[in-house]
């Protein structure tokens, strides 16, 4: 679970003001765990970054629509996975890479590590999302489902099938 | 038919404690729930991949791009005490006029109103930059000679440097959020001539005074 930003109402306030320096604030807070998010949904991390570029370029437009009592991350975050959507959507003929190949910024540490981030790409987009914000980044199930505008046992059926989908393919062979 | 205790507990229909009775006595159940809790640990155990420094940068200019072509009005960031403040310190800060020529020596001007082009950006900023180099060469000499001045004329000169610089530096903070922003450009090359132009003065006044002499 991601602690609040210190003092988010002023943050908000301010980049509703157009201060990029509020936005960086939320940039800061929030990088790591974005980029993660953003780095499993398209496989890549060059995309990653296009990803979190335009997802703070949507909140730039947006928060003049935030609502003050909603958590900013959970905002932030709803964005990041449109922009993950429509990135995968239009770019669907594109063969994506297996993840080994992105070896400037990532590498997992050993070979079963390695089998997992395969099959993560291989989930459907909602489970994946789903069991990359639970298993990875720690979000409770309740906070995805804010993010994803779904009820919470749609986000327990999504983790459900994803486990299931990935006992069948890291299945010992 | 496969067991669906472990989907339905999954769900929220079953409770923990009779989930935990069933697996203990279902080997299907329990080889799935293993199983996922080896899946989860390893999930966990997954590093994120390193984001380069120069991605703020990258995501802070394409920010800076929207919010110029947005052309958003810009807010005065100081006070409206403070804003008169300069005015009273020197009456030749005139910051509201109009009649700025900076550019008309070098040949292009900055527009009337609005967002300044890229090209046209630079050139400001070249210019910007001799001004504050023809500047500081004058205040070397100034500030020798003001020490040497009628006190009382000393310290209006003083006051009238300082609400310029006050004036310069505001409008510098600004620019760092809007640097294409003509309106904020023109404050300040109004008050760098000001400046430049304070400077000369005061060098010609001890020059003034010892021809009298």
């Amino acid at each position: 679970m991601i602690r609040p930003l210190e003092n988010e109402d002023e943050i908000v306030k301010n980049c509703q003001s157009g201060d990029v320096r509020a936005f960086e604030a939320i940039y800061r807070h929030l990088k790591d765990s974005l980029f993660g998010t953003a780095f499993r949904m398209l496989g890549s991390t060059e995309d990653a970054e296009d990803a979190l570029q335009m997802t703070f370029i949507k909140l730039y437009h947006g928060i003049m629509n935030f609502k003050h009592g909603s958590r900013l991350s959970t905002y932030v975050f709803r964005i990041l996975l449109h922009v993950c959507y429509d990135f995968n959507r239009n770019n669907k003929e594109q063969v994506r890479q297996p993840i080994q190949e992105n070896d400037l910024y990532y590498q997992p540490e050993n070979e079963l590590q390695m089998q997992l981030e395969e099959a993560i790409q291989q989930l459907p987009e909602k489970m994946r999302e789903c069991f990359v914000l639970f298993a990875i980044e720690g979000f409770q199930q309740d906070e995805i489902a804010q993010m994803l505008g779904v009820k919470t046992g749609t986000v327990k059926a999504h983790l459900f099938q994803a486990r299931e989908k990935l006992r069948g393919l890291l299945a010992p062979q | 038919m496969s067991c669906d205790i472990y989907e339905n507990y999954e769900a929220g229909q079953v409770s923990r404690a009779t989930f935990e009775e069933h697996i203990s006595v279902c080997p299907e159940c329990n080889t799935k729930w293993s199983r996922d809790a080896q899946i989860l640990k390893l999930a966990q155990s997954l590093s994120r991949p390193v984001n380069r420094p120069e991605l703020w940068p990258q995501i802070e200019r394409g920010l800076r791009n929207e919010i110029a072509s947005d052309r958003k009005i810009f807010k005065w960031p100081v006070s409206i005490s403070k804003y008169y403040r300069f005015i009273r310190g020197a009456a030749a800060v005139l910051i509201i006029a109009v009649s700025i020529t900076v550019f008309l020596q070098k040949g292009e001007a900055i527009p009337e109103k609005g967002l300044i082009s890229a090209s046209v950006l630079k050139k400001v900023q070249d210019r910007e930059t001799e001004y504050m180099q023809a500047i500081a060469e004058l205040e070397k000499v100034a500030a020798h000679k003001m020490t040497a001045m009628d006190i009382n004329l000393m310290l209006l000169y003083r006051d009238k440097l300082e609400t310029i610089d006050a004036q310069i530096s505001e409008c510098r903070e600004a620019l760092q959020q809007n640097p294409v922003n003509a309106h904020i450009r023109r404050y300040l090359f109004a008050a760098l001539r000001d400046k430049k132009e304070t400077l000369e003065e005061i060098m010609h006044y001890k020059n003034q005074q010892k021809t009298d002499s």
